[in-house]
């Protein structure tokens, strides 16, 4: 047991090391693709810790979702910086403000669905019905964005 | 405007879906409590974003410049709803430079908001251009749709050549009967002394010169050079130029054409045009302010066009080179066509003089010794055409930029003013 949690930490620790340095190198060479492989991958550490632990939920989930959604916000406003726009005053103080409430919304949010988890505790198909909806839904959005895309 | 959507919205989407995926795979709550921002953000985003509703005016300071002028470039920025943040672009066409303020800007609008922007544009070279194209990208609040568009607001720009400064130029051998500021060198009425001669019948009794009548014991009087005008043909050679970076040989040529129509306008010459190149374009001789920017607005349609034809000086309509005129060909001396046609100017006994705009300059030897052997042929090549003019009476001044033209319009004249003691 305690050498397959050794062999856990280090599985962690490798692929959060692989997503800082797509991280890195996405920043460096102003590519914004590697930024959500960047940010799936710490996604995939996190999954690796939950399902090595136990059944019970875990309180941290919200912070972690507030950390990935901040990391995702920094590293976009970083490659947005190096375009060759003056922006006038205050405009760098306005973001920082938008991102904090951002990141405090996904917290609140994180809060509100594990306290609805605890408390509905409910399981079964009617759940994963509603998982995979949820699913759907964040691919239709991908196609409503990709239609947006589209120049008429 | 055209919307478009930021790379966030489907990279927030694909992790959305991954994390909720991963929470029916592993069945874990955990992970779709992961995926609620990455999904709210981008729903939210699209549900509320509006398409920016701007209006932009342009204002120029004034239409004409000089090079190196620098003018004020104001555009007003008006929305009726509120804007996050508006990205402005101001396209600047090669020639015209910012000299303060930045091309790209962002603004903030809020309810029926106005904003203006000051720019300083600097006119770093001579032409005719258009100002005005501006894009515009529009982000809601959350960054993650942008709305692009360009508009056209063109306003036309005039930069004329910077004159360069000349004390004397080129004096024509041949004079015209109407009145200018050359002496003419036949006698008649007039202010510089000429000659003495005995009096005639007919005589005005003011041009006894009785100093002259006391010595020699008879009436003698005092014979004067008139004032004359001259017809001046400036012909700018267009078929070829040398280029560095943003300087040309044509550049120069079209800064010196310039000055001399303005100097030789100024003494009430006729001044004519004949840009003589792949395009042949020419004005006929004339005076006075509006021939002046006649020609300025001629030369700022100047450019090199590439054409194979031959072309000779008995494609120039015949009333735009008057005889007698003076030809002060300004020319790289790069293309045969305008050598031949220069020498065939002389041929036909024009008065000619050449400026010839240095394109050794622009031309740095290769580092092998073949090219250092091959540039130097072409420089031998070149002395050897202007040796060519020299022998047939023509005087060839060499001007390279950062040179004085006066100084070079010096060695033509004084050229001319030995070849004229020679013919004497």
């Amino acid at each position: 047991m305690l050498a397959q949690t050794g062999y856990l930490a280090r599985v962690i620790v490798l692929v959060t090391v692989v997503a800082l340095a797509v991280l890195a190198v996405g920043l460096v060479s102003s590519l914004p693709v590697t930024i959500p492989a960047a940010v799936g991958l710490l996604g995939v550490g996190y999954v690796a810790i939950l399902v090595a632990g136990d059944d019970t939920l875990d309180p941290r989930a919200p912070l972690v979702a507030g950390a990935l959604l901040a990391v995702a916000e920094l590293a976009y406003w970083s490659l947005e910086l190096r375009l060759p726009v003056a922006d006038e005053a205050g405009t760098s103080l306005r973001r920082l403000a938008l991102l904090a409430a951002l990141v405090l919304g996904a917290l609140a949010l994180g809060a509100v669905l594990l306290a609805l988890v605890e408390a509905v505790s409910a399981g079964g198909p009617a759940v994963d019905i509603l998982g995979a909806a949820a699913a759907l839904g964040a691919l239709a959005l991908l196609a409503l964005a990709a239609r947006r895309t589209q120049r008429p | 405007m055209t919307p478009s959507a930021s790379p966030r919205v489907t990279a927030y989407a694909g992790l959305a879906a991954l994390f909720l995926l991963a929470a029916l795979t592993f069945r874990r709550p955990e992970l779709a409590v992961v995926a609620a921002p990455f999904a709210l953000l981008p729903a939210l985003g699209l549900a509320l974003a509006r398409a920016p509703e701007v209006r932009v005016w342009l204002t120029l300071e004034r239409p004409t410049a000089l090079e190196q002028d620098e003018l004020d470039l104001t555009l007003v920025v008006a929305s009726e709803r509120p804007v996050e943040r508006l990205e402005l672009l101001l396209a600047l066409p090669e020639g015209l430079e910012l000299g303060s303020g930045e091309r790209a800007v962002s603004l903030r609008l809020g309810w029926e908001d106005e904003q203006t922007i000051e720019l300083h544009l600097r006119c770093a070279k001579w032409g005719n251009y258009q100002v005005g194209d501006i894009r515009l990208r529009g982000r809601d609040r959350l960054g993650l749709l942008a709305w692009e568009t360009r508009l056209d607001l063109r306003t036309p720009l005039r930069v004329y050549p910077l004159p360069e400064t000349l004390r004397a130029i080129v004096a024509p051998v041949s004079t015209q009967p109407f009145a200018g500021n050359q002496v003419a060198r036949q006698k008649g009425e007039g202010l510089e002394f000429a000659d003495l001669r005995e009096f005639a019948s007919g005589d005005r009794v003011r041009s006894i010169n009785w100093r002259a009548s006391a010595r020699r014991n008879v009436l003698v009087v005092n014979e004067r050079h008139p004032e004359r005008n001259a017809d001046v043909i400036l012909f700018l050679d267009t078929f070829a130029d040398a280029r560095t970076g943003g300087r040309s040989t044509l550049d120069l040529a079209v800064r010196a054409t310039s000055t001399l129509a303005s100097r030789y306008l100024e003494r009430r010459d006729r001044v004519g045009l004949v840009s003589f190149g792949g395009i042949l374009r020419w004005l006929t001789p004339g005076m006075g302010v509006s021939q002046r920017y006649r020609i300025v607005d001629a030369l700022l349609e100047s450019e090199v066009v590439f054409n194979y034809a031959w072309k000779d000086v008995s494609i120039i309509p015949a009333r735009t080179l008057p005889p007698q005129a003076l030809v002060v060909a300004i020319t790289p001396l790069l293309d045969d066509r305008a050598v031949e046609a220069l020498a065939d100017l002389r041929a036909r006994r024009y008065d000619l003089a050449i400026v010839e705009v240095s394109p050794a300059a622009f031309a740095t030897p290769g580092k092998s010794e073949s090219d250092q052997l091959a540039h130097r042929l072409w420089l031998l090549r070149r002395e050897e055409i202007r040796a060519r003019y020299e022998r047939l009476g023509v005087a060839v001044a060499t001007w390279s930029d950062g040179q004085p033209l006066d100084g070079v319009l010096e060695g033509v004249r004084a050229f001319r003013r030995h070849a004229r003691l020679t013919r004497a």
